[in-house]
């Protein structure tokens, strides 16, 4: 037996070797568990937690968009998508079969995305309550439902132009939801939750919430009733005039707020999917199609006149039907018209041979007063007044009314128009006297008139009138202001306007029981394509009621109407429809 | 004949001897004290579970009421949706002209006197204004 005697008596080895052994193993232990418990803790931790652990974002709620009176024009609310998980799926085919036929999809594209070794595949998202119902009841294995906000337009294509659409995760991609949309968004919130490994919570886990901060609303200027009617007028004008597209523009005149934006033909944002995107029928022609304004210009033109003391109401031209600004070109006009051939051909050419213009009727040399070239819309009267304003003044009177740069309305991509006055070109000032060589959107023209309105002081037009946050409080963006000509000569020009309706070209637009000034326009469409004028018209009128103290302001623009071709038998009658109802809808006392 | 001892113990040589009184109740509360200390830990455990039952009962029901809470509301957003929806004059005039109701052709205001800019009226106070004035007229210019 090996047993020494030692110093503390007998040594047994074989149970010291034991001993060893064991005070080894137990440190082996004590090591691991040191690493285990000290060292490696966080990672370990971290680890456990990310199994119980499960954090999932909650999207907050997107903002309502109202109209002036409280009336939801857009709103999110939840809806049900489909998803499936494809490893669950049993039979894919079939599935596919199933789904695709209630759920109007592509069943081949179906089948190959359910056949994908993706543990997540959308089949269709945002489904109306009755067709979800149907697809729950359907209980395939592995097709699963997830909540999501779906944006709701309740009066469906009522003022979508304005509105704008989102996409489908919710993000405006087109009008106010696009332009607002930091402020409709809001911030998203958190939840986190320790669960089981079933998923399912554990009630006395860690359960923290952030919540989301739901969007802000917006409170437009629009008025629901207002901009139905506008529609409803633009739409009759379409299939009466057989026109390709009808804009209009409805304004206080006192705060520059638009009440109603129509543009005709519209869609249905809440439902895109035959919608061709090359059509143009997404544009808001009201704020991003520049057009030539022809006779409405004259307003300006007038107007700087009257303003720098150039001429006043009563003064007197000798007006005869033509005119010639360069030399020769009425000679040149009237032989390109006797050469025309049967089919008009040479006759569409001659129109556009600059430095002669004329009136739209023939007539005989007549004196007139600047008020009966007003109303009726002479070009040589206007032509010989903007000679005498010369071409410096009328710039400065265009620059003050803002054309040639965006309003800055609340819209994304506003168009800023054009002023083609370039030094040396001869014809340019006259012609931008009659509401050529010069383009603007129908808001900017609205904002001109609206100018006119409010005894000559322009504001910036606006289409929300203020943002209200989660806690109620209204945020409110004050635009800006410019005088732009004084309160008498506003009053001179709203006596003209007036008169314009009452006795001139723009008969039709008047108002049963209300007083309307206005200003008809017509003008040769540009074809971009030719790059020449075709035969095709852009007709608008432009006006305000009740005229001395104006609370509304108009404009219509019809595009290439084939039936009736001026302002004043095409545009005026719907700003008249429009006008009444707008006027009784804001509860306008009768004036006239 | 009475028994009587050897003889008288010493008083001196007695052995000090003490009476310890309680030996049997000391048993006991050892006893006592064996049994209720379990009971009163197993008390305790149960009372825990008991205690977590009922609080994770309650966050059960908190959260079947919280899912109630959210079912109803989205309820009752689907209802003012619909609201919205049929309340909008792009629904509201085609129902109406399916029951024959038509939009007038001829508005008439009528001012009382005294308001509106026109204080011009008939004797009954209202004025009625010709709506087809100017209106069959044909525009003649641009």
């Amino acid at each position: 037996m090996a047993r020494l005697r030692g110093r503390w008596g007998a040594v047994d080895y074989r149970m010291l070797t034991v001993i060893l052994l064991i005070l080894t193993g137990w440190g082996v232990i004590g090591y691991r568990l040191f690493q285990v418990q000290v060292v490696e803790a966080s990672d370990y931790r971290e680890a456990a937690e990310a199994q119980r652990i499960r954090v999932r974002e909650t999207t907050p709620a997107r903002g309502v968009i109202y109209d002036r009176q409280g009336r939801v024009m857009a709103v999110s609310v939840d809806s049900r998508s489909v998803y499936a998980d494809p490893r669950q799926v049993e039979s894919p085919a079939n599935v596919a079969a199933l789904l695709g036929g209630l759920l109007k999809l592509d069943i081949a594209r179906l089948e190959k995305r359910l056949r994908s070794d993706s543990s997540f595949v959308f089949v269709a998202r945002q489904l109306d309550d009755a067709t979800a119902d149907e697809v729950e009841g359907l209980d395939f294995p592995g097709i699963h439902f997830v909540t999501e906000p779906k944006r709701v337009y309740p009066s469906g294509p009522l003022g979508s132009h304005v509105l704008g659409f989102v996409d489908v995760d919710s993000k405006g991609i087109e009008g106010l939801e696009s332009f607002y949309d930091v402020q409709l968004t809001g911030a998203p919130g958190r939840i986190l939750a320790e669960t089981a490994p079933g998923g399912l919570l554990i009630p006395q886990g860690r359960h923290e919430i952030e919540p989301a901060v739901p969007g802000m609303d917006l409170i437009t200027t629009l008025d629901r009733e207002v901009q139905f009617a506008s529609e409803a007028a633009c739409q009759d004008a379409l299939e009466e005039t057989l026109a390709q597209r009808c804009t209009v523009v409805v304004m206080d005149a006192r705060t520059f707020e638009v009440l109603a934006m129509a543009v005709i033909p519209t869609f249905d944002p809440g439902d895109r999917r035959n919608l061709d995107p090359n059509s143009g029928v997404l544009t808001n022609t009201a704020v991003r199609s520049v057009y030539e304004p022809g006779s409405t210009q004259k307003l300006v033109t007038v107007t700087a006149a009257i303003e720098e003391g150039v001429v006043n109401r009563d003064t007197l031209y000798l007006v005869p039907d033509t005119i010639e600004v360069v030399e020769g070109a009425c000679e040149e006009l009237q032989s390109e018209e006797d050469g025309a051939g049967e089919d008009g051909e040479g006759a569409e050419e001659a129109e556009e041979i600059a430095g002669c213009y004329r009136d739209f009727s023939p007539h005989k040399d007549e004196v007139m007063s600047v008020k009966q070239c007003m109303r009726e819309s002479s070009n040589v009267c206007l032509v010989k007044i903007a000679q005498d304003l010369g071409a410096e003044k009328l710039e400065k009177y265009l620059n003050a009314f803002g054309y040639g740069r965006v309003t800055g309305i609340d819209y994304p991509g506003e168009a800023s128009g054009e002023v083609n006055l370039e030094y040396g070109c001869s014809t340019c000032p006259t012609s931008a006297a009659i509401g050529y060589s010069l383009s603007v959107t129908p808001l900017q023209l609205a904002g001109v008139y609206a100018a006119i309105a409010n005894d000559g002081v322009w504001r910036q037009p606006r289409l929300v009138s203020s943002v209200v946050d989660g806690d109620g409080r209204r945020l409110t963006e004050e635009g800006g202001e410019r005088r732009v000509v004084s309160e008498e000569t506003a009053r001179i020009m709203r006596d003209l306007l007036r008169e314009v309706v009452e006795d001139g070209t723009g008969r039709l637009a008047a108002v049963p029981g209300y007083s309307v000034g206005g200003k008809t326009g017509t003008a040769r469409k540009f074809n971009f394509e030719l790059s020449s004028y075709g035969d095709e018209f852009l007709v608008s009128f432009v006006g305000m009621s009740p005229v001395e103290d104006p609370r509304l302001v108009a404009a219509v623009v019809v595009d290439s109407p084939q039936v009736g071709l001026t302002g004043g038998s095409v545009a005026a009658p719907v700003f008249a429809r429009v006008m009444e109802r707008a006027l009784h809808q804001l509860g306008v006392p009768a004036d006239a | 004949m009475t028994p009587r001892p050897l003889r008288q113990p010493d008083a001196d040589s007695a052995p000090s001897l003490t009476v310890i009184s309680g030996g049997g109740g000391g048993r006991r509360f050892r006893v006592v004290l064996w049994v209720a200390a379990p009971l009163l830990a197993v008390s305790v455990f149960m009372s825990l579970i008991f205690m977590r039952t009922a609080l994770d009962q309650s966050i059960y029901e908190l959260r079947n009421l919280n899912q109630q809470i959210a079912e109803e509301t989205a309820r009752r957003q689907r209802l003012r949706l619909e609201i919205t929806r049929l309340s909008s004059p792009t629904v509201i005039l085609p129902a109406a002209e399916e029951l024959g109701l038509i939009l007038p052709e001829r508005v008439v205001p009528l001012t009382p006197l005294g308001l509106g800019r026109d204080r011009s009226g008939d004797a009954s106070g209202f004025r009625d204004d010709d709506p087809t004035r100017d209106a069959t007229r044909s525009a003649s210019g641009p």
